[in-house]
């Protein structure tokens, strides 16, 4: 190591002794060792689940370009599609979509051809189709972070489908974040900004001179873009300038698009304060232009790039942020984002690719989310689901998946409220707050059911051991593929006594079971201990 | 995989929306005995118990109760979603103030004598953010920066002063019930103590957790997966203790009352009166209801005495009143009493979509046999030349009601209250034979107000100008508010020995514009508006 890094690390560990035992490493790049510990790490964090073959694959290559691939690696799905049939009414009388055929995307048609009466049903019908498919596709995730960045977005952006209440304007905006997933954060910004979900969502179609709304203004810059941090000093006027300047813009549900008009638009200029360097945007009636400057105003403020950093630290490393992390993470790796003109991958690249990532003090220290919960596990236990194309059969499955997500709290299309899903800015809980009372007995009934079900296979998961007939490194394997917080020796025993030795200590007795293959002594044995393994709190944590 | 078996097992017949889901989230848990504790030491032995409703979104306040004196200006500043007068719902003993037409139940609970309303309860320096203002509610800590404010509540600063070294010691003889619990999927910060939620979160009664960890060692060197593992076990731990105790007391107890269907928070409220008859001693219950965010379409544009906000009058005041019904069936009327909150009010005026933005202070309802029937305070003073950034300035402190809450219910005495609500606050008169003493009435506390000299001449000044004031004497704070409803100035803050004073204000730097000038000493206020000329 050169001198310059070193002192370096040694302002680093100044900076954070005695602050909460929080070791510390910087943006550095991690070269340590590259086990399935790490691996396991960076795939739990970036994906839903860290499944065998994955963390197999990913050990034979780098740090380096197992990020690069998880990063690099785009999937541009097909479109979600009709998988309901004829609509039955109160009378008995069915009725057909007129719009689209069975197994035909629905996302382009303004949903005006049917019966009035059905119409609003065929909307229901739709955005359920819709949250299928976007199941679907999570759970059908490829070797890459793609799918755990669109959600991030949509907490980050968190449009309603209670709000907005229109299956293809949900659609399109849905694909616009998808569109955007790495790329460049102030286009998006911008994007959405007039996205016609977003201009529902928070009011920004009822905007005008004459009667400004303040909704999207005040939440642009509060929820999206620079935040409340210490360092946020907009005010109050700039929120009403801001909605000054976004006057004007259009929802047309027929075309499911956006439109400005021209006659809505307050064309006085408007001053904003000191924050945004005293900035005045000229009034005209070039909405477009406005809104540029707007954005661009926003964004040339270094909070502008800190307070998604944050977002994106909270989202894939941990929720608490000191002073170090703040000083030694959040602001290179904020300055970094700014030095490549807001485009998201470069950023989070050396975040992932950073020994602060990989430290120790960053593992295990996550609570999973209920699609951490719910798709990993699934994942993990390698059960095949059919392609998200597959209306017929795997809408179905699909539809079970965002029920229980959404039963634990985590629904797609509809965070709790315009700011997300608290767990990731809630203080001073945070994650904690997924798992309480009321969740605990969810997923406590989940994976009881995996097992009691027979939806997992048990028994080949168990044949992912390098020796399941010894019940010492059947545990021992199960246990590190499963858990992130590993289990002492002493918890080990606990278990094997337990489920796999009839209370006893004898390990011949599962050795025996398994070599004659016993096999309703083995898959009792095996559903118990995998029940228990999966109601341990160290299951909970990622 | 057995597909059948695992649709069967996971799909619903119906998938319910948040608001359903809700449900009963825990989180309780140990805190270090506090200083605060140690300091305060003196606990209170009461049975009585609180139920605070939450109106998420921000509720409008003034169609919820509707200024009669003030109804032209009123009328002028919201003419587009404005309640017509004459549907206003009258009340006994005023004509000063009325409640919104949906609102039968409550009007007939407010003569019976079981309501007393606060008007304009808020505070300064007002925050406009959802996130923002029901996190100050929430913690009773106004302070502008969030990262500098307290991250407990109010009610978990209570109850860890009541009952200290939650969680580990607990369930005890002492407490051998939870503490608080929220109807709701997610424990919130007013429950928040140093540590662990002092509260715990459920959605379903019956719902049984049967899983013991019988871990106990942390192998891993990592603070923080340490501090999380804690946390998860503290949490297995407590919800199979308290699952148990709370499904039995649910089955103990039935139901008497009829409830309003379809009205989410009587739902609630009827869990919760259960609760308390099956014999649970636990303090505090929390419920909310949401749909308060009205910027557009509040009113329907027929006839503005209905649409989305009015359905929600009618259900708080139809949830409320079969809650306060099955209380005096269980016989459990005089141990409960229960208060509405809402992180702001709206905008005076009202927007082009039927709607109102978000605003400043709104009034507050408590209810219950022991709430002191009345209306304390004024109606707002909405200005003739009504713009679309004035706001309704608070003449209550939120923490005011806390205090009176927490000293007239829960018979909290000081200095243990002041250091629960960070400050002193003064108390209110808003509870009748309750365990800890009478105070007076709101009649008598807005006769004595009004007694008060409050002048300011000249006005409209420009330059300089004098503020007469009188004082009973003891601690007397004078604010001046600006038109958003912000606390400009202090004018004054300290004690005074009873008399009439004069404040002499000369190039006070202000821009031109409507102020109100607050007075406050003990339990009176009085505001008037004054004028700022250049």
């Amino acid at each position: 190591m050169d001198r310059r890094e070193f002192f370096k690390r040694a302002r680093a560990a100044d900076i954070t002794r005695g602050k909460n035992n929080r070791m510390f490493s910087g943006l550095t790049p991690y070269t340590g060792s590259w086990t399935a510990n790490e691996v396991a790490h960076l795939l739990k964090r970036t994906m839903f689940g860290a499944k065998k073959a994955d963390i197999d694959y990913f050990l034979t290559l780098s740090p380096d370009a197992a990020v690069d691939e998880l990063l690099n690696t785009v999937a541009i799905p097909s479109q979600p599609v009709r998988d309901y049939g004829l609509i039955e009414d109160e009378f008995g009388v069915k009725w057909d979509d007129l719009g689209v055929a069975q197994g035909q995307t629905w996302v382009n048609d303004p949903n005006i051809l049917s019966n009035p009466g059905v119409r609003p049903i065929i909307n229901i019908l739709r955005v359920s189709s819709l949250r299928k498919w976007w199941a679907g596709l999570i759970i059908n995730q490829g070797r890459s972070i793609q799918e755990k960045m669109v959600l991030f977005w949509q907490h980050h952006f968190s449009v309603q489908q209670s709000e907005v209440e229109n299956a293809q304007l949900l659609y399109r905006h849905h694909a616009l974040l998808r569109s955007n997933v790495l790329g460049n954060f102030r286009d998006l910004v911008k994007q959405v900004t007039i996205d016609p979900a977003m201009l529902i969502h928070l009011n920004g179609y009822v905007n005008s001179k004459q009667a400004p709304d303040e909704n999207y203004a005040r939440e642009m810059q509060e929820l999206f873009t620079v935040g409340r941090g210490n360092d946020s000093l907009y005010t109050e006027n700039d929120v009403i300038a801001a909605a000054r300047v976004l006057t004007g813009w259009r929802v047309n549900y027929n075309s499911i698009d956006s439109s400005f008009d021209a006659g809505a638009h307050d064309t006085g200029s408007k001053s904003f304060s000191a924050f945004y360097n005293n900035t005045v945007i000229a009034g005209s009636s070039d909405g477009n232009a406005e809104l540029d400057a707007l954005v661009n105003m926003i964004f040339s403020t270094t909070e502008a790039s800190r307070f998604i950093c944050r977002k994106l630290y909270r989202w894939f490393v941990y929720y608490n942020i000191d002073d170090a992390v703040e000083a030694e993470v959040i602001t290179p790796m904020a300055a970094i984002l700014q030095g490549n003109n807001y485009d998201i991958k470069p950023a989070l690249s050396v975040l992932l690719k950073s020994e602060h990532f990989f430290d120790i003090i960053n593992q295990a220290c996550y609570i999973k989310s209920p699609f951490d919960m719910v798709v990993g596990t699934l994942r993990e236990f390698n059960v095949s689901f059919p392609a998200y194309t597959d209306y017929t059969t795997g809408y179905a499955l699909f539809n079970s998946l965002y029920v229980n997500t959404a039963q634990m709290q985590q629904e797609l299309f509809q965070p709790p409220d315009v700011s997300g899903w608290p767990s990731y800015y809630q203080d001073p809980m945070f994650y904690e707050l997924w798992v309480n009372s009321n969740s605990l007995p969810k997923r406590a009934d989940f994976t009881n059911a995996l097992v009691n079900d027979s939806v997992i296979d048990i028994r080949a998961f168990a044949n992912y051991s390098s020796n399941p007939a010894d019940p010492n490194q059947l545990i021992n394997d199960v246990t590190a593929l499963l858990l992130r917080y590993p289990l002492s020796g002493n918890s080990k025993n606990y278990i094997k006594s337990r489920f796999l030795l009839n209370n006893t200590t004898d390990d011949t007795i599962w050795t025996n079971a398994w070599n004659s293959n016993n096999n309703t002594l083995i898959n009792v044995s095996l559903q118990e201990m995998f029940k228990f393994i999966m109601n341990l709190p160290e299951f909970h944590l990622c | 995989m057995n597909r059948r078996k695992f649709l069967r097992n996971t799909v619903p017949a119906t998938v319910t929306m948040p608001a359903l889901l809700n449900g009963f989230s825990f989180n309780a848990i140990s805190s270090p005995q506090s200083a605060l504790a140690r300091l305060l030491g003196e606990t209170t032995d009461t049975d009585h118990v609180f139920v605070l409703i939450q109106l998420s979104g921000g509720n409008d306040g003034l169609n919820m109760v509707v200024p009669l004196d003030m109804y032209a200006n009123y009328y002028n500043a919201r003419t587009n979603i404005a309640i017509p007068q004459s549907q206003v719902l009258r009340l006994d003993g005023t004509d000063k103030t009325g409640f919104h037409p949906a609102m039968t139940a409550l009007q007939n609970m407010y003569n019976e004598g079981k309501l007393s309303v606060v008007q304009s309860v808020g505070y300064d320096n007002p925050n406009f953010s959802h996130f923002q203002a029901t996190d100050i509610w929430s913690s009773g800590d106004t302070t502008k920066i969030r990262k500098d404010r307290v991250h407990t509540g109010w009610i978990g600063r209570y109850l860890e002063n009541e009952y200290p070294g939650y969680p580990d010691a607990y369930p005890n003889n002492n407490m051998p019930d939870p503490l608080a619990i929220q109807i709701s999927s997610v424990p919130t910060l007013t429950v928040q103590g140093e540590i662990y939620s002092m509260g715990l979160s459920i959605s379903d009664p019956e719902n049984i957790y049967s899983f013991v960890n019988p871990f106990n060692d942390y192998p891993l060197n990592s603070a923080s997966a340490n501090k999380e593992l804690k946390f998860l076990r503290v949490v297995e731990e407590k919800t199979k203790i308290y699952s148990d105790l709370i499904k039995s007391a649910y089955q103990r107890a039935s139901t008497m009352a009829t409830y309003p269907a379809k009205n989410s928070l009587a739902d609630q409220l009827k869990i919760v009166a259960r609760l308390i008859k099956g014999g649970l001693k636990t303090r505090v219950y929390t419920v909310s209801i949401g749909g308060f965010d009205t910027h557009k379409k509040q009113v329907n544009a027929s006839d503005t005495t209905t649409g989305p906000h009015a359905s929600l009058m009618k259900n708080i005041s139809e949830g409320i009143t079969a809650f306060q019904k099955d209380l005096e069936l269980m016989q459990l009327n005089d141990r409960v009493m229960g208060m509405t909150f809402s992180e702001f009010g709206r905008r005076i005026k009202s927007n082009a979509s039927l709607g109102t933005d978000h605003g400043a202070a709104a009034p507050l309802i408590l209810f219950g046999t022991h709430a002191k029937k009345g209306i304390l305070g004024t109606s707002p003073d909405i200005p003739a030349d009504i713009e679309v950034v004035n706001n309704i300035p608070f003449q209550y402190d939120f923490r005011s009601v806390y205090a009176s809450v927490l000293e007239q219910w829960f018979c909290v005495k000081r200095p243990a209250l002041d250091q629960i609500l960070l400050k002193n606050y003064q108390s209110l008169p808003l509870i009748e034979g309750g365990p800890c003493g009478l105070p007076e009435t709101p009649e008598e506390n807005n006769n004595n107000a009004d007694q008060l000299v409050l002048k300011m001449w000249p006005s409209p000044y420009s330059i300089s100008a004098t503020i007469q004031f009188s004082t009973n004497g003891g601690h007397t704070l004078i604010q001046q508010i600006d038109a958003l409803g912000r606390v400009v100035k202090v004018l004054t803050s300290r004690e005074y020995a009873a008399g009439t004073f004069n404040i002499d204000i000369y190039n006070d730097g202000l821009p031109s514009g409507a102020y109100f000038i607050r007075l406050q000493n003990q339990s009176l206020q009085k505001v008037i508006t004054v004028m700022k000329i250049s």
